[in-house]
């Protein structure tokens, strides 16, 4: 039956393919009716129950092993070890994902066993961040492996247990009531997902109504109070949904923004929000992945009528995300990641199609951010830009062709500017009003939500990035570089609560007398942008006094660097570097101060994290207006003609050859003096 | 007698002022490379094909230049047997920071086959044995780097070698500004200039420059009164005894 099926995809495949790719009408698959199933296998008809991915895909494919292959669902999970025991963790880092690695722009952290204070148990760690995971790895399961609802409710652990945020104590979590979030086939696979009822569904604390409420679009499924009623007559008699109910279509770039941040195809103008974790890679990076021209954007940019330049070449000819990061067993793709050994560059023993769609590997091949940690040893499978370009051949003009290609990412010049704006600062140590942090975003001018701001973009920093562990060179690639502040407290550290520190900060809907007292300049009762900083030893004392009368102790701000590297947002021909000036001169050049913020808490130098493969080796230096990031390029083996200079090899330069010059024309004036004086004598 | 000595042959002088032009401008074009926000003439990218050329050009001319130097005996002129080297250097010396100020006589008198005085033949071994060399190996590598990243950073990386070559240029730049300098030290303080022009310079002939000029020269000896070329012996007689 699968072999059929998979024929009858194969013969029209082609057809799909040739069709022009539409939005709205994704690129259709041929695929077999399906019973959606619930998690006893029961057709969700009869039981009513939540439906379940992982049993009705499972039908088919091995659902089973697409979530043990899937580092989106793991998240890190199965690479938990002790708080803080790898290289380069922080003392609370339980993982390198984002389950367990603390992301200090989200803030909030997975709690390590064993402490006094919860600040995120598992289930408030599906709750707050399940809208950046696809369900599966720690929503099902304890890192340990037993299934989150048979554990032990009197062991507590974090996997037990949940921030009750009445009482900022932990409590014990009904796995039982809320359920388990399975890995949401639907999230990726159907043409139009709801992926706002699915964080609904996580936020509420419904988890295993999340892949349902992914349906609630398709007509099959309608919302009543926090469960889902599932609608008979969208139903054939067999327990199939209705034709077109449900279509399948091959994950393509909208369903990976979904997470991964701004996907733009349609006519609309773009127009980027700002100020949410939901468009992550638009919040950290000012990536927007769209054909569009910015030129035809909702955004006052500057220059705009002359940029027409796509926000990403790679949209506009017509790239999925899925092409570059591709499944590692796909058939189709070539398999890079295959190649056993240098003696071999391509391995031809491939799955069949139907053993590929059977057991699709979700380990998707992935590159080397500066950013992202989880799964490395998946690192730099993903298709590169050599891996499809001729760049050698296209790169003819390029002197020292060679040089610069191993020593710069092509992102280098291919990502010269970011047209939109990014976060360059976000400061913990105090709230806003709606207890989030004060935050900045770089290239723009004036409020980022402000439509009329003018938006200029910005120029990424070079940064060296690591050698790979295979081998390579350090190269300079891209980054955006996002300044943190953050309170820290006790023994072994850990970073203030949100819950206390909104209850330090806010009071009865507005502000705490003491914090008023303290921050409100203009004593106007409101804390407004200026005032909503820690720029007085006085102001941090005040609030440190707050956080003390909630029983916190050793408290102390630390303030971070972490670095983005821009790997999206590629741009070609004329608007590519092609100057050399752009990075061989001091003026125009590479390492140009980078403002990382123009405010900064309790005088407190950012310091570079350290788990990144970015090497942050410039000095952080408090300057007119800000604190700012000066790159220093040649400690790090990267010595630029025209940028870079031994000082001290100039300077005796400079007095030697002064010296010489001032010698001759002293000893020249002397002898013409003199010479002039004998003759007059004579 | 005053006479002129035919002290540089046309090769050496070609190879004197190619040399000297290559290196301006690779001091010129050097300096736009290593700050091109500070001094701009062609452009970056121009400053560098440039220099690139220009670095072969010496090359090729400092290994003809050896050769010339090699074949037709030449190389004698830096290296000099004699045990007095020392305190000529000094008598030398002592004329540039005194003798030179109350117009005391040249103590070295320069003859074709003993063209340099013992400070300029120290100086021109360092620059053509040590300096040169140097510049020729730390620009071929800053050259050649993606062509030879192993040797390049066995050496330390490129801004170890960038380092020594800055050095060497500025060490060139002062030797540039001294040499040219000195050149004003002779008879006159366009002679030396002329000879290395044409080949001739005016001198006030002794017995020991006839000595040696009629044992061992074609005839290169030009009487400056009558502006005929004259034999050793015609010259020996107008000197007084």
């Amino acid at each position: 039956m699968l072999r059929a099926i998979v024929t009858a995809c194969l013969i029209l495949a082609p057809v799909a393919a040739a069709q022009t790719p539409d939005r709205d009408t994704a690129p259709t698959i041929v695929h077999p009716k399906f019973r959606l199933l619930d998690r006893e296998g029961q057709p969700v008809l009869s039981s009513r129950g939540p439906v379940s991915g992982m049993r009705s895909c499972g039908a088919c494919h091995d659902t089973g092993f697409i979530a043990d292959h899937n580092y989106h669902a793991s998240v890190g999970a199965d690479e938990t070890a002790e708080p803080g025991s790898a290289p380069g963790w922080r003392p609370w880092d339980l993982s390198p994902g984002l389950y367990g690695r603390w992301a200090p722009l989200l803030y909030r952290y997975l709690t390590p066993d064993g402490d006094e204070l919860m600040d995120m148990g598992t289930a408030d760690w599906v709750s707050a961040f399940g809208y950046l995971h696809v369900g599966g790895g720690p929503a099902v399961r304890s890192p340990a492996g037993t299934p989150l609802t048979n554990l032990d409710p009197d062991l507590p652990d974090r996997d037990t247990m949940f921030l009750n945020e009445d009482t900022g104590l932990s409590a014990s979590w009904d796995w039982s009531s809320s359920g388990v979030v399975e890995l949401n086939c639907f999230l990726c696979h159907i043409s139009s997902p709801d992926n706002e009822a699915r964080i609904d569904a996580l936020r509420s604390g419904a988890f295993e109504w999340a892949s349902t409420a992914t349906l609630a679009r398709s007509g099959l499924v309608a919302r009543e109070g926090s469960k889902w009623r599932w609608i008979d007559n969208a139903f054939k008699e067999d327990g199939t949904p209705e034709s077109d109910r449900i279509r399948i279509v091959p994950p393509s770039s909208l369903h990976c923004g979904q997470c991964h941040g701004l996907v733009h195809f349609e006519e609309e103008p773009v127009i980027p929000r700002y100020g949410s974790d939901r468009v992550w890679s638009t919040e950290t990076m000012g990536g927007i992945f769209s054909p569009q021209l910015p030129s035809r954007s909702g955004m006052n940019l500057a220059g705009k009528s002359e940029l027409n330049s796509p926000w990403d070449v790679h949209a506009e000819r017509l790239l999925e995300c899925s092409d570059c990061h591709f499944a590692p067993n796909d058939p189709s793709a070539a398999a890079k990641i295959s190649a056993s050994g240098e003696l071999v560059s391509f391995d031809g023993r491939r799955l069949s199609i139907d053993e590929f769609l059977t057991t699709p590997d979700h380990n998707f091949a992935k590159g080397r951010s500066a950013q992202g940690r989880v799964a490395d040893h998946l690192d730099g499978t993903m298709r590169r830009c050599e891996d499809c370009h001729s760049t050698r051949s296209s790169h003819e003009w390029l002197p020292y062709k060679g040089r610069h290609m191993d020593r710069l990412l092509c992102e280098a010049c291919h990502v010269p500017v970011v047209r939109a704006p990014a976060r360059r600062a976000t400061d913990w140590t105090v709230l806003n009003p709606e207890g989030g942090p004060r935050v900045e975003y770089r290239g723009v001018r004036g409020d980022v939500d402000d439509p009329a701001a003018l938006v200029d973009g910005f120029r990424p920093v070079l940064l060296p990035r690591r050698r790979p562990l295979d081998g390579g060179s350090e190269r300079l690639a891209p980054h955006n570089l996002i300044s943190i502040w953050f309170w820290i407290h006790g023994d072994p550290p850990r970073p203030v609560r949100l819950f206390d520190l909104r209850r330090a900060f806010l009071e009865g809907g507005g502000y705490h007398p003491d914090i008023l007292r303290a921050l409100d300049a203009d004593s106007d009762g409101r804390l407004d942008g200026p005032e909503l900083k820690l720029d007085t030893p006085e102001k941090v004392d005040a609030v440190r006094k707050r956080l003390e009368s909630l029983g916190l102790k050793d408290l102390r701000i630390e303030a971070v660097i972490r670095p983005f590297s821009l790997h999206h947002g590629i741009t070609a021909g004329k608007w590519a570097v092609r100057e050399c000036s752009w990075c061989h001169s001091r003026r125009f050049g590479m390492t140009q101060p980078f403002l990382l913020a123009s405010a900064h808490s309790s005088g407190e130098i950012p310091k570079p994290v350290r788990d990144t493969n970015a090497i942050v080796s410039g000095e952080v230096r408090i300057g007119e207006g800000g604190v700012y990031y000066w790159p220093v390029t040649m400690e790090e083996g990267f010595y630029v003609l025209g940028h870079d200079r031994w000082s001290p090899i100039d300077l005796a330069g400079i007095i030697i050859v002064s010296a010489a010059f001032a010698g001759a024309l002293v000893h020249g004036g002397i002898r013409v003096f003199l010479s002039r004086s004998r003759r007059s004598g004579s | 007698m005053r006479t002129k000595l035919y002290m540089y042959t046309a090769y050496e002088r070609i190879w004197h002022w190619l040399q000297a032009a290559i290196m301006v401008a690779l001091i010129v074009t050097g300096f736009e490379i290593h700050a091109p926000d500070s001094f701009r003439l062609s452009g970056f990218e121009a400053a560098v094909a440039t220099h690139k050329t220009l670095g072969f050009l010496l090359m090729a001319n400092a290994f003809l230049g050896m050769l010339y130097h090699l074949f037709s005996g030449e190389i004698r002129q830096y290296f000099s047997s004699s045990m007095d080297f020392l305190p000529l250097a000094i008598r030398q010396a002592t004329y540039y920071l005194y003798g030179i100020f109350r117009g005391s006589p040249h103590p070295f008198v320069k003859r074709p086959d003993r063209k340099h005085n013992p400070l300029q033949r120290s100086v021109y071994v360092i620059i053509l044995n040590v300096l040169l060399p140097l510049q020729v190996v730390t620009g071929l590598l800053l050259w050649g780097a993606q062509r030879w990243p192993d040797a390049v950073g066995a050496l330390g990386g490129l801004a170890n070698i960038a380092a020594v070559h800055t050095a060497g240029a500025w060490a060139f730049t002062a030797f540039l500004i001294m040499h040219v300098y000195l050149i004003t030290t002779g008879p006159t303080p366009l002679s030396n200039l002329r000879a290395m022009i044409t080949g001739w310079e005016e001198h006030e002939i002794d017995r020991g420059t006839v000595r040696k000029a009629g044992s061992t020269w074609t005839p290169g000896i030009m009487d400056v009164g009558s502006g005929r070329r004259v034999t050793a012996d015609e010259a020996g007689k107008g000197l007084s005894t």
